[in-house]
């Protein structure tokens, strides 16, 4: 019975640990975006590799993720990689398997604000076609696909880094935001939520310790 | 039947408490087809009838809760609001109430819920006319909240079929019990209105009444609730298609082993079980023939009949789980899909599949699943000869198992190759979640007398973990 409350406090211990851990550290803040708006869908990838280029943006200090505003519902595996003169600046990947639209892609943290930079995208193994979506512009101006052609337009870049605040920190603006939007909205939404995991969590617990041979 | 136990009723409630969560973190509609399921409840609620259009042409009342809520929005971009203050709130409360007033009845466009069976929606008619009197919101919440008591039924029948299926140490139920309660997709789906909830639970009761054939012998009021739980899941939503032929192949071994045992009589619980069980799909022929309508097997249209040949189909299934064979054309280029579909969508790929962790969180998490499955094979090698005697038992829950891993394929080919996945979402297999249950029990107790009740521990507060961090996750992505 020791071993079983020696386990029990050494798992709750750690995800009470780990909470803190998270609850203390900062979400990405938003640095810059390009401007250009998600007014459109620009083209369609097909399903042959691809790789597609934007030049033009001014890439800030301490970006350490970039939202590419490229839309799958089981995107591939995607690599980033920004050039400034010629030469790579910064570059990360995204594993395959992401769903959704505008999913961050960490990259290597950026020391210093470079402009002008061409960002590229490029996917060797796609499973299905990905929307490219931002602004439509001249041929001049628009990004480039795989034999360097016009696709039309902008795609919609956002620049992430390290936030300031502490999730603890924006606690109240997020049970405020929790707060409509819904049926019977209210500022008791978030303490209920609080209370029903205390309550999995000390019912799953007193079931452990109750459980014998 | 025997009473159960008060540590089965304590994991329902863990259960419930997590799904009643899940229903107040996931937005509105933001749970995966919720707009099209509770179009079908106030289709069959208002009018009593059935929804005719797989068109997304809702009623204006959901339309416009859809829109002045920015769903849409909020599925491409997270950090959308709709609604600031308790001034707009009121508004909307409103304008959805002058809305209830003024639209005509129902809804007979119910999307990609159209020709699911009608049980589910029949039983959430239930809270929606309760709440009649409130907003589309409150109805909605009250229907999730229905759903969140399924959650509890699935974990309830979970602990009841581990004590049958593992009977000698019940510590291991309560931690399978709770594993399966604890599951963060298991929660959001029971938060949300969608049959998927129903169909949980009904499976996770049918896995229950088979195990204790299996181990106490089939009796007559044992067949009548197989049976039952049968005709329940054919009502419930047309994935149990592919849950039932394991069953009814449970029920022949049942017959067989029973006739081998006794006498003749002893086929009959298994034929009773069999015709209640098959009386849904029966009746529907029966009345699709009287009425002169041809498409006497609406499951396979409602699936989507596939397009390609056989052999495509087959590939594509296999591929859909494992990886691909020499000589068999890649559906899923770039993708390994038994780990990023199922494994990491089990894991936590949740609200739309738009929300989910760091990528070192599913890595870890495959450590740890690999250690899980390590500890599960030393208690089965343990108890090699009880796994032996008992090998038709588990050939009728691969059965089961396989038979919901097919039609799950086969709808997906479905949409091949426009959306070569867009069916392969980890919710489809958790029916099964009384086997994943299994494995936790077993797994803790690969740790050995000495040990294992204190693996069992850890396990709890493993899952545990994930739920709460997917919650955390859910809430962050919607309202950080």
């Amino acid at each position: 019975m020791l071993r079983v409350r020696i386990a029990l406090a050494l798992g709750l211990g750690i995800t009470v640990v780990a909470v803190a851990v998270v609850l203390s550290s900062s979400p990405p803040a938003l640095l810059a975006t390009n401007s250009v708006a998600e007014s459109t869908g620009l083209s369609e990838t097909g399903t042959r590799p691809f790789r597609i280029c934007q030049g033009d943006e001014r890439l800030p200090r301490g970006t350490d993720s970039i939202q590419a505003s490229l839309e799958a519902y089981t995107g591939p595996r995607l690599t980033l990689t920004a050039y400034a003169a010629g030469r790579v600046v910064t570059s990360g990947e995204l594993a395959a398997g992401w769903s959704g639209r505008a999913v961050p892609i960490s990259v290597g943290t950026v020391r210093r604000t470079l402009s002008p930079v061409t960002v590229c995208l490029t996917a060797t193994l796609v499973d299905e076609p990905l929307q490219v979506v931002g602004s439509a512009t001249s041929a001049a101006r628009a990004a480039r696909g795989t034999l360097a052609q016009p696709i039309g337009g902008r795609i919609r870049l956002v620049y992430l880094g390290a936030g300031r605040a502490s999730w603890l920190a924006r606690a109240r603006s997020v049970a405020r935001n929790m707060e409509f939007g819904r049926a019977w909205s209210g500022a008791w939404i978030a303490p209920v939520l609080v209370l029903l995991m205390l309550v999995a969590a000390s019912v799953a617990s007193a079931l452990v310790l109750s459980a014998r041979e | 039947m025997t009473r159960v136990p008060l540590a089965a009723w304590l994991c329902a409630l863990v259960a419930c408490s997590s799904a009643v969560g899940w229903s107040f973190i996931t937005p509105p509609f933001q749970a995966p087809d919720e707009p099209s399921h509770f179009a079908y409840v106030k289709q069959l609620a208002e009018t009593g009838s059935l929804p005719t259009s797989s068109g997304g042409a809702f009623s204006s009342e959901e339309l416009y809760a859809l829109q002045a809520l920015r769903s849409a929005l909020i599925r491409r971009d997270a950090d959308t609001r709709a609604i600031f203050s308790h001034r707009e709130q009121s508004e909307l409360d409103a304008r959805l109430r002058a809305l209830q007033r003024s639209s005509s009845p129902g809804s007979p466009a119910a999307g990609v819920a159209t020709l699911q069976p009608p049980l589910y929606y029949a039983l959430e008619s239930i809270p929606y006319r309760l709440a009649a009197g409130g907003t589309l919101l409150d109805r909605l919440q009250l229907m999730r909240l229905l759903s969140a008591l399924l959650a509890g039924l699935t974990a309830l029948f979970s602990y009841l079929f581990l004590r049958e299926a593992l009977p000698r140490e019940r510590w291991a139920w309560t931690v399978g019990a709770l594993g399966v309660a604890l599951s963060p997709l298991l929660g959001l789906m029971s938060g949300a209105v969608n049959p998927d909830a129903m169909l949980f639970a009904v499976s996770a009761a049918l896995f229950y009444c088979l195990a204790r054939a299996f181990h106490r012998g089939l009796s007559t009021r044992l067949a009548i609730a197989t049976g039952l739980a049968i005709a329940v899941g054919f009502m419930t939503k047309l994935n149990f298609i592919g849950v039932a032929p394991g069953a009814y192949l449970a029920l022949a071994m049942l017959a067989r082993r029973g006739a081998r045992d006794h006498e003749r009589s002893a086929l009959r619980p298994a034929a009773i079980a069999a015709a209640i069980g098959s009386a849904p799909v029966l009746l529907l022929i029966l009345v699709r023939v009287a009425s002169g309508d041809g498409r006497a097997a609406v499951p396979s249209a409602a699936i989507g009949l596939p397009h390609g040949s056989i052999a495509a189909i087959a590939s594509y299934t296999w591929q859909l789980y494992l990886p691909r064979l020499p000589g068999m054309a890649n559906d899923f280029p770039g993708l390994f899909t038994a780990r990023q579909i199922w494994f990491d969508g089990y894991v936590g790929r949740l609200g739309w599949l738009d929300i989910f962790f760091p990528a070192w969180v599913y890595d870890l998490a495959l450590a740890l699943a690999g250690l899980i499955l390590l500890a599960c094979l030393r208690a089965l090698l343990a108890a090699r000869a009880a796994v032996h005697s008992r090998l038709a038992e588990l050939v009728a829950y691969l059965s089961m198992a396989l038979g919901l891993m097919i039609v799950v394929g086969a709808a997906g080919f479905a949409s091949f190759p426009a959306q070569p996945e867009s069916y392969g979402q980890a919710r489809y297999l958790l029916p099964l979640l009384p086997l994943l249950g299994a494995v936790l029990a077993l797994a803790a107790r690969g740790g050995g007398r000495r040990w294992g009740p204190a693996l069992g521990a850890l396990l709890v507060s493993l899952f545990l973990a994930q739920d709460l961090f997917s919650q955390l996750q859910a809430v962050a992505h919607y309202y950080g």
